[in-house]
């Protein structure tokens, strides 16, 4: 018997290594075509313009690295990031406090007709956001807020994602064990401060896949940053700012790059330190949805 | 479950569900000013006429004619929806694809591939929009000087502004962007198939065709399912590809809902019009949603 596994188990095997050796290649090739683009616009970045249209394949004779400074200052791409930090930052924190306190009374506290809130608030996040912006830009416009740097843009990214977060952190509030609160509330501690100080801490990975959730929506988010933005020229998100600098450049290729790149490189700065929070993130995005 | 009324809630109950509805009140009150007064206003906008300044005029369901006889704006949404439907098709395929090979990879080289795959889709629409406008520019781009070296000068178009290919090129471009994250969705999928079953059926001699047709996409279905359900709705949201990439160029080629929407308000002032749009558009949406949602559960009952 054992002559005969041992032969099918080192048929099995060398099987088993040339099918992972045909699947690292495919998955080499298919690597190229993801990721080449961004080299190729790293290399590109390097180069002056005259030395990008002698050889686009060349390397960057030396480190050029005048395209970031000329990027970052003339075209205000510094500018518009730190903006666009601003709105992420404020956004997120807001977002996380507000869905935090309403999945909280979702879930713990008594609050009548709970099914019915969670299916508004089902039925309000798959909404196109096409339904909303031209009427909020007018009721924008009508108390003054599209006067005000980063409020308008802040408010709405704020409101537009309570909903799907309160839906995740409640079903992660549902695994917090009640008698916890209630041990809680026999010692005499008020309910803001067992929430913040109980609860929360033992939510840290929920918190961090909500706003890395939201970080995605809030850093991407173009129509609405356009639009309430269309009367200024302060307070640029970096989408917005991105176009803008699209346009003074035209064709300066190496320009452009090296734009891109100062957004992209921080983006996968975040990315290898919260990988996990991530992937968590699109599957609570999928449940939600 | 119902609750009791009146004197029947305790006294901590009643309590509680008074700091519960203090607690929901911040969120309330942003979800009505940033969702729910906009909604109610833009069907009172779709019925009427406004130019964003006086007076509005209630005309009923004029705009709504309008729309359904105005082929220019008839073609926008004809234009998303196939957008939206080719980009859909493209990252489902490239990223069931990619998941189905990774999972095959080692702990250490699976997570540098998942990287590289997940690369396009960590960036902001706007960005890799503006690094395909880059990579398929007609002289310098890419994928054109690809072609060129590779002898395949035939293969060599102006993507982006060649009427008939615009709108494949977007919806590729599109769904490959998309791609990593339905890579990243349908490989957790797969890893939470039990490791025993896998190891029952390697010494039962099955090879990697095997697997994956009889166990892997079997047991993945409902996830594919809820994937695909969420891509078709991100696939309608084409703004900031579509105003990135090209404007809805060349003329009016590739131009979908939302940008004819934000045109026939912010450039013509048409404010009605506008919200007709915007509310058409997305009844279609949810109606898709709806479709494939209601697809995907008969297919998961089959057997």
């Amino acid at each position: 018997m054992s002559t005969k596994t041992a032969v099918m188990k080192k048929k099995k095997w060398t099987e088993d290594r040339t099918i992972k050796l045909i699947l690292r290649l495919l998955l080499l090739c298919f690597s190229v075509i993801y990721i080449y683009p961004v080299i190729f616009a790293v290399i590109t970045s390097l180069k002056t313009l005259p030395e990008f249209y002698t050889d686009i394949w060349a390397l960057p004779k030396n480190f050029l690295y005048g395209n970031y400074i000329e990027a970052f200052f003339t075209g205000k791409i510094g500018e518009y990031f730190l903006n666009s930090v601003i709105i992420a930052v404020c956004s997120i924190l807001a977002i996380q406090v507000i869905s935090t306190m309403a999945a909280y009374a979702l879930t713990r506290l008594r609050v009548p007709h709970t099914n019915l809130i969670l299916l508004i608030l089902f039925a309000l996040q798959i909404l196109p956001t096409e339904t909303i912006i031209i009427p909020l830009y007018v009721e924008m416009s009508k108390i003054g807020f599209l006067r005000m740097q980063y409020v308008p843009i802040i408010i709405a990214y704020v409101g537009w994602s309570i909903p799907g977060s309160a839906i995740i952190l409640k079903n992660f509030f549902e695994t917090v064990p009640k008698e916890l609160l209630e041990a809680a509330r026999i010692d005499g501690s008020g309910e803001v401060k067992s929430l913040f100080l109980i609860v929360l801490p033992l939510m840290k990975s929920a918190v961090c896949t909500v706003s890395i959730m939201n970080f995605n929506f809030v850093w991407g988010e173009l129509m609405w940053a356009q639009i309430a933005t269309l009367l200024t020229d302060k307070g640029l998100p970096l989408t917005v700012g991105l176009l803008n600098f699209k346009g003074q450049i035209s064709t300066n290729w190496p320009q452009l790059c090296a734009a891109i790149c100062i957004v992209i490189l921080p983006l996968y700065l975040i990315f290898l330190l919260m990988q996990k929070y991530f992937i968590a993130g699109l599957t609570a995005g999928g449940v939600k949805g | 479950m119902k609750k009791k009324k009146g004197k029947k809630y305790g006294k901590l109950d009643r309590k509680l569900m008074g700091i519960g509805i203090l607690f929901l009140l911040p969120a309330a009150v942003l979800i009505g000013f940033t969702t729910v007064i906009p909604i109610i206003w833009n069907i009172v906008l779709s019925l009427s006429n406004w130019n964003g300044n006086g007076a509005l005029e209630f005309t009923g369901l004029d705009n709504y004619m309008k729309l359904f006889s105005d082929t220019a704006t008839l073609k926008t949404i004809r234009n998303s929806m196939v957008v939206a439907v080719g980009s859909t098709v493209v990252s489902m395929v490239l990223g069931i694809l990619l998941a189905l090979m990774i999972y095959k990879m080692g702990k250490k080289e699976g997570s540098v591939f998942r990287f590289i795959f997940y690369n396009p889709s960590m960036m902001p629409m706007t960005v890799a929009g503006l690094l395909f406008v880059f990579v398929l520019a007609p002289d310098e781009g890419l994928l054109n000087n690809i072609f060129g070296a590779m002898g395949l000068t035939s293969l060599q178009h102006a993507w982006l502004a060649e009427p008939g290919l615009v709108l494949g090129t977007l919806a590729v471009v599109s769904g490959f962007k998309d791609s990593g994250t339905i890579m990243m969705l349908i490989y957790t999928g797969v890893l939470a198939i039990p490791e025993d079953l896998f190891e029952s059926a390697r010494l039962d001699g099955t090879n990697y065709w095997k697997e994956i047709r009889l166990i892997i996409l079997p047991l993945i279905k409902p996830t594919i399912c809820m994937v695909l359900s969420m891509n078709v709705m991100w696939s309608f949201k084409t703004y900031d590809m579509v105003w990135t990439m090209t404007q809805g160029g060349p003329g009016s080629m590739s131009k979908t809902a939302p940008i004819a929407m934000i045109q026939q308000a912010f450039t013509y002032n048409k404010f009605g019009y506008a919200s007709a749009i915007g509310l058409v558009f997305s009844a279609l949406v949810l109606v898709c949603i709806a479709l494939v949602r209601r697809a995907l559960r008969s297919e998961a009952y089959e057997y």
